[in-house]
């Protein structure tokens, strides 16, 4: 057990979880949203969105437009949804838009789904962000230990058996 | 803890500066190739699936053929070295 | 390079970061398909013809009815002719297709689009679009309380969704406006009891 070997290891860790989160903030600095990066939960815009596919946000647009996929927060639920604009109302200088949404995987809108009997979404207030880019399938470990109570042990004991063969 | 230090132990192979060079070389040229390969084969087929499925093939070949320490990556092994790895302890 | 695990490391590392090189090739060749040899930002073509709009009032929430007042919805029926097969390219996963109407109002929210009919399209046979007196999917409602006489100017839009990259939004304009007519028709009077 050599102290000063292990100190570094730690010092070595640390810097990998603060640079990630740098990361992460710096992200949601410029796209101008909370969480830049979602992972998709739900069928509800299949085909083109299957489970566990990562989506990449972008909230520095003025307003939205018919058909753009959005993420948006309802008061009182956790989990943001993603769906896509079906009609969109704003005023000239787009100091205010109503947006209604609708999965494509759905039959109806999602007036079922807003807070408070709200018929419309605010742009300004509740939508997260808008979905620019696409890449499939690499969410699905983050489903996949949040789901399976047995994954998070899992990835746990690999990852420190890596640490324990690879360490040098 | 003694059984991971053994395990450790075995997994490093001997040392041999001239085949892990040419390994590390190697391998450069093989994920080009295979990733180049499988590009142009995933073009001309006109899917990304086919492209998918040929770079991981290629990848698991590459795997097999580089990452284990077959006799002919020992060739040159350091005489003087007795053990692969020396443990130092300090008291 | 002297151990089973970093050479496995290695291998992995020098994988991804190829993939990266792919994934932007991917992104490349597809975004260059679609402005050359055709750009199909400004060359589609969309034809719609004899839209009839039917109105009809709606009570209920799910209808724009706010406190139950009763809310002027209407629908249409349409002709529509495009054809989208030159969206389709090797990173091309669907295509989402929707038929969408612009209107002004002289009060709060000036500026309007509604999506009366939308599709999704999954192969490139698929993509020549022809529809004779199809009807609109969604029954429409305005914020405001009517939704008569609104002169509407209708586009066919699309949406690329790719298998990897960023997603593309393009739209056609048809060249189609419709006035909707003043009054609720008594046909559609009588529905709205049930």
């Amino acid at each position: 057990m050599n102290l000063r070997l292990e100190l570094t290891k730690l010092l070595n860790l640390c810097f990998v979880f603060s640079s990630a989160y740098m990361f992460w903030q710096g992200l949601s600095l410029v796209a101008n949203t909370h969480s830049p990066i979602v992972v998709v939960l739900s069928g509800s815009m299949e085909p083109a969105f299957q489970r566990g596919d990562i989506l990449f946000l972008w909230n520095r647009n003025q307003a939205s437009n018919v058909g753009d996929i959005v993420v948006y927060e309802v008061d009182g639920k956790q989990i943001p949804i993603v769906h896509r604009v079906l009609r969109e109302h704003h005023s000239a200088n787009f100091e205010k838009q109503y947006l209604l949404t609708k999965g494509d995987n759905n039959a109806a809108n999602d007036i079922s789904l807003y807070a408070n009997k709200k018929i419309y979404l605010n742009k300004q207030k509740d939508i997260v962000g808008t979905v620019k880019g696409y890449f499939p399938q690499l969410g699905y470990v983050t489903i996949w230990v949040s789901e399976n109570k047995y994954a998070k042990f899992a990835l746990l004991g690999l990852l420190a058996l890596s640490s324990l063969v690879g360490g040098e | 803890m003694e059984v991971f230090q053994e395990l450790s132990q075995k997994l490093v192979f001997p040392i041999d500066y001239k085949s892990q060079k040419y390994i590390g070389k190697q391998m450069n040229v093989a994920i080009a190739a295979v990733g180049i390969a499988a590009t142009v084969y995933g073009y001309m087929t006109g899917s990304i699936q086919n492209l998918l499925i040929c770079y991981i093939a290629g990848l698991l070949g590459t795997c097999i053929w580089l990452v284990p320490a077959y006799p002919a990556y020992r060739k040159h092994n350091l005489k003087f070295v007795e053990k692969p790895v020396i443990n130092i302890t300090t008291d | 390079m002297f151990s089973l695990s970093q050479r496995f490391q290695v291998l992995i590392n020098q994988a991804v970061t190829f993939s990266v090189f792919i994934i932007a090739f991917i992104v490349a060749t597809s975004y260059i398909d679609l402005i050359y040899p055709n750009n199909v930002f400004n060359t589609g073509v969309a034809t719609v013809n004899s839209i009839k709009p039917s109105l009809s009032l709606r009570t209920s929430r799910y209808f724009g009815s706010i406190n139950s007042k009763p809310k002027e919805n209407v629908r249409l029926e349409f002709d529509l002719d495009s054809d989208l097969t030159n969206l389709f390219n090797w990173n091309t996963k669907q295509v989402f297709v929707y038929l969408t109407a612009e209107y002004n109002n002289t009060k709060n929210t000036v500026i309007n689009e509604v999506t009366f009919w939308d599709n999704i399209i999954t192969k490139q046979e698929d993509a020549v679009l022809h529809l004779e007196k199809a009807k609109s999917k969604y029954s429409v409602w305005d914020i405001s309380e009517q939704f008569s006489g609104k002169s509407l100017k209708f586009k066919l839009n699309w949406n690329i969704q790719p298998w990897v990259g960023p997603l593309t939004y393009g739209e056609i304009d048809t060249g189609y406006e419709l006035v909707v007519p003043k009054k609720v028709e008594e046909s559609s009077k009588k529905q709205r009891v049930n």
